[in-house]
């Protein structure tokens, strides 16, 4: 053998051994006993003096329908966890997705993430997500604001604020101090005036008209017309220390962050790590952690050795393939639906997609069992429509009509004037958090449209990128050279209904992607906005969302099942049906 | 000397002005809003012109580009609207942190490398030189992200004996540190190794053969003796490839250190590029030209010092 022939076979044998030496490399060692045992569905035995564990129930039904995608223990360790108050003490370290600390303002960024874990663990709420409960959607409950009423007038909503409240300071929390907020989101004469707080609560606050302070335990806000709801609006409003930002300044308050939430700042570094540790005068108790430390990982392998070193005890959304191997290794794999769905959202000016045949011919033509069974090892359930079967807002009368079924969606075709199919091009993101994996589903609906006759033809662009066509809808020249748009919506507040109204076409208003127009569904919505008794405005919003179900502007595909990955030892957790997490009771078995 | 350095330090001020308004333009080229990141998904099309005026890109380009300029002679970077700091803030504890990590790679990168190079070529054509040639073609051939993922899964997931992320843990002391450094360094050295392995065996081995060698040999003096003529001789490509790789590992390499999440320049310059910081972009690619700039003139400096007819060439 010659001496080149030689060095190939070397270079080509050591490349060989170590494939092997990775692919053979020991797992990550299971759990003790003890832990694993943890895991599994029976209850946890109480601690000397402390109350019964309840045991652990099913998933109450009418709530999240499990679809046939198997859930597997998860479920069940979930609630075991869930009613394991049985301890206290301990230091939580969460893997985030989020490639950066999220800036702890009011809000703070990094999307829903940043609200999630720094958001509303140092701040609170004007009213607050009720998330300490897994059965039912989270509504808005008391906050800052123990109660509140719509007067007579249906404009002015009359708050009752929570006394005895301090901020992180040690200042006290007044109605002078929520004024102060809102002027520093509202008023630009105001000396404390931030701009760029002012454009992200805008949207929370685009019905307000005015506010005051009424006496020492009251304020007013009064909104422009009738608008139901403002509770869920004001969940997003969160309060920081006067005191605080007088002393430092709007542009270095991040640096020394101050709300009444419950856990305090304790550690701040950027682009590495923010520590919390529990506030001890929370209004709400006392949270059982020693502390909290969050630390951005944006990449789901380094969350996955994160968790299996022990280096941190909380994951988000690990690489789908490892979640078999986590399970079976004790980790407790947490899924549940919650009001994020994976949507596309259509050119509704164009051909084919101006003839609502086309619309609903593909609404049968994708294949959602296969996508989240075979695709994303159920780590989603299908899609029918805006919301899952058990949220209020999901219409029974359309219920699960968009089934898989290729044969009808060819005879809509055919009944809308292509016998032969049709050719579009949708465009999606490359990444972008929340967006779940648009690559390979993108792949998996072109396959299913191409079955019955659609040939598309798929467009990555980077997510910056599809936040410009979004926020520009489907009436702009740029946004209208693609038929389609795969999106991920946030739905947790009526706005994701009135998103859909004419008044929310850019570029007068925003985010009507679709340029979605029918003075039926303009009318229901409407009629709920404009509702104050509860039952009703959810029967409006049922109703309008199932007329939206019926005109397809969008095409729904998945809704996902909130992925995060637990060591056993973290105890307490409840995962509501949200993008948001209380963590007051969790805790760390030792 | 002194005038070889001013001849050199007069080419910087084009070299650099010339890389800031080349990245000014393509960032206005670049497809994508801005401003998206900056806004809430709902936000309209008048918040969007609100922000737009504060951010001073309602501005002509010429103007915007003036006046940054302005602010960057007088050491003012700007503000950076999506992490709410000052730019100069960002960059300096992000550079810090690269340097560290530059620090550790190069170290690791040049040591092994030039050992393994001139081990190489001290045993040309036997079995020793084949396995250092395969190990210099690993280095440069392999991605280092995958030799990135491959350590974590090794020594962080499976032995547990070093941390997968991060750049202190709770300790935060300088053995922190250190457990923390290991493998980023690693994975960023691979190249760095085989580079500098292959670069410093064909130099040597070039140089041994020329004919200054024969009459060195030819004077009696010893192995020992001959190699120290050789190598400083042979010094100056080795120098330059180093030089050239300290730049690199300065600029930051992106996709180790978002796997590592090592809060370094790539990672702030990856981020920025994905939220459209203008500012933060072009500030970033303003200090890696110029730590590029000096860290080559240094060495170009050195290089004259090793072998002074170098002096004349510039």
């Amino acid at each position: 053998m010659n001496v080149l022939a030689r060095s190939r076979w070397l270079t080509r044998a050591v490349f060989v051994l170590s494939i092997l030496a990775v692919a053979c490399a020991p797992q990550a060692p299971a759990p003790k006993p003890a832990e694993k045992a943890a895991a599994t569905s029976a209850p946890a035995q109480p601690a000397a003096g402390t109350k019964p564990a309840e045991a652990a129930k099913p998933a109450a039904s009418g709530k999240p329908a499990t679809s046939n995608v198997a859930m597997g223990p998860a479920i069940a360790g979930d609630e075991t966890i869930a009613k394991d108050r049985s301890g206290s003490g301990g230091t939580l370290t969460i893997a985030m997705s989020a490639g950066n600390i999220p800036y702890p303002n009011t809000p703070p960024n990094e999307g829903f993430e940043g609200r999630r874990f720094v958001g509303y663990q140092i701040y609170d709420g004007l009213l607050n997500w009720q998330l300490d409960q897994a059965e039912s959607v989270p509504q808005p409950g008391p906050g800052l604001a123990e109660s509140w009423k719509v007067e007579d007038d249906k404009l002015t909503w009359t708050f009752k604020l929570r006394q005895g409240v301090k901020f992180h300071d040690g200042s006290a929390l007044d109605v002078d101090a929520i004024i102060f907020n809102l002027d520093r989101m509202l008023n630009k004469e105001f000396e404390h005036y931030d701009p760029d707080v002012s454009l992200l609560n805008r949207s929370n606050l685009i019905a307000v008209d005015s506010y005051k302070k009424v006496d020492e335990t009251t304020f007013q806000i009064k909104t422009k017309y009738p608008f139901s709801i403002m509770p869920y609006e004001m969940c997003f409003i969160t309060i920081a220390s006067p005191t605080t930002i007088k002393k430092v300044g709007n542009k270095e308050y991040i640096k020394t962050p101050v709300g009444t939430g419950p856990f305090k700042v304790t550690k701040y570094v950027d682009g590495q790590v923010l520590e919390l540790e529990p506030n001890p005068d929370y209004w709400g108790g006392k949270p059982k952690l020693d502390k909290l430390i969050l630390r951005p990982m944006p990449d789901p392998a380094t969350r996955l050795a994160a968790l299996q070193s022990g280096e941190v005890q909380w994951a988000e959304v690990p690489p789908p393939d490892s979640v078999a191997q986590l399970r079976s290794s004790g980790f407790n794999v947490l899924l549940k639906q919650y009001p994020h769905t994976i949507l596309i959202f259509l050119n509704l000016n164009d051909p084919p997609f101006n003839n609502p045949k086309v619309r609903q011919a593909l609404q049968y033509a994708i294949d959602r069992d296969k996508m989240c069974n075979d695709l994303l090892n159920g780590l989603c359930v299908p899609s029918y429509q805006y919301w899952y079967e058990g949220h209020q807002w999901f219409n029974t009368g359309v219920g699960k009509k968009y089934g898989y079924d290729p044969a009808k969606a060819k005879t809509l075709l055919a009944e809308a004037g292509f016998p032969n199919g049709v050719s579009i091009n949708v465009t999606y993101p490359t990444g972008g958090s929340g967006n779940m994996w648009p690559q390979p589903m993108m792949e998996l609906l072109q396959a299913n449209f191409k079955a019955v006759g659609v040939d598309m033809q798929i467009t990555p662009l980077e997510w910056n990128n599809i936040l410009t066509l979004y926020r520009a809808s489907f009436d702009s020249p740029d946004t209208r050279k693609y038929h389609g748009m795969f999106f991920s919506v946030a739905s947790l507040a009526p706005t994701s209904i009135t998103n859909f109204t004419q008044s929310r076409i850019p570029p007068a208003g925003c985010c009507n992607a679709a340029a979605y127009k029918s003075d039926a569904f303009e009318k229901l919505a409407q009629q709920g906005v404009e509702e104050f008794d509860k039952a009703k405005q959810d029967a409006f919003f049922n109703q309008a969302m199932g007329v939206e179900a019926e005109d397809s502007p969008t095409l729904f595909v998945v809704h996902d099942l909130n992925l995060r990955v637990l060591s056993p030892k973290v105890r307490g957790f409840v995962m509501a049906q949200s993008w948001f997490a209380d963590l007051k009771n969790v805790w760390i078995q030792k | 000397m002194l005038a070889f350095v001013a001849r050199r330090l007069a080419m910087v001020p084009p070299a650099l002005i010339g890389v800031s308004v080349m990245i000014f333009i393509l960032l206005q080229v670049l497809p994508g809003d801005p401003l998206a990141g900056l806004l809430a998904p709902d936000a309209t099309e008048a918040d969007r012109q609100e922000l737009a005026v504060r951010m001073g890109l309602a501005d002509p380009l010429p103007v915007q580009y003036v006046l940054w300029l302005g602010n960057v002679l007088q050491g003012d970077l700007g503000w950076s609207f999506s992490r709410r700091r000052p730019i100069v803030e960002l960059i300096g504890t992000a550079f810090g942190n690269t340097v560290i990590l530059a620090a550790a790679s190069a170290i690791i990168g040049l040591t092994v490398g030039i050992t393994l190079g001139l081990v190489s070529a001290l045993v040309r054509g036997s079995f020793a030189d084949k396995v250092i040639s395969m190990i210099a073609m690993f280095g440069l051939s392999v991605p280092n992200y995958w030799v990135a993922i491959l350590l974590i899964i090794v020594f962080s997931a499976t032995l547990q004996w070093l941390p997968a992320a991060g750049m202190y843990g709770p300790d935060g002391d300088f053995p922190d540190l250190l457990k923390h450094l290991v493998m980023p360094a690693l994975a960023t050295s691979a190249v760095t190794i085989g580079l500098t392995a292959r670069t410093t065996r064909a130099s040597i081995i070039e140089t041994h053969g020329e004919d200054f060698v024969l009459l060195l040999q030819a004077k009696g003096l010893t192995g020992l003796q001959i190699l120290c003529h050789v190598l400083k001789n042979a010094a100056p490509p080795i120098m330059t490839v180093a030089g050239l790789q300290i730049g690199f590992l300065l600029g930051g390499t992106v996709l180790v250190e978002t796997i590592f999440s090592w809060p370094g320049l790539g990672q702030l310059i990856f981020q920025a590029i994905a939220s459209r910081d203008l500012r933060l972009i072009q500030a970033a690619v303003l200090v890696i030209a110029v730590t590029f700039v000096t860290v080559n003139l240094l060495i170009d400096i050195l290089q004259t010092l090793v072998n002074p007819r170098l002096r004349h060439a510039v």
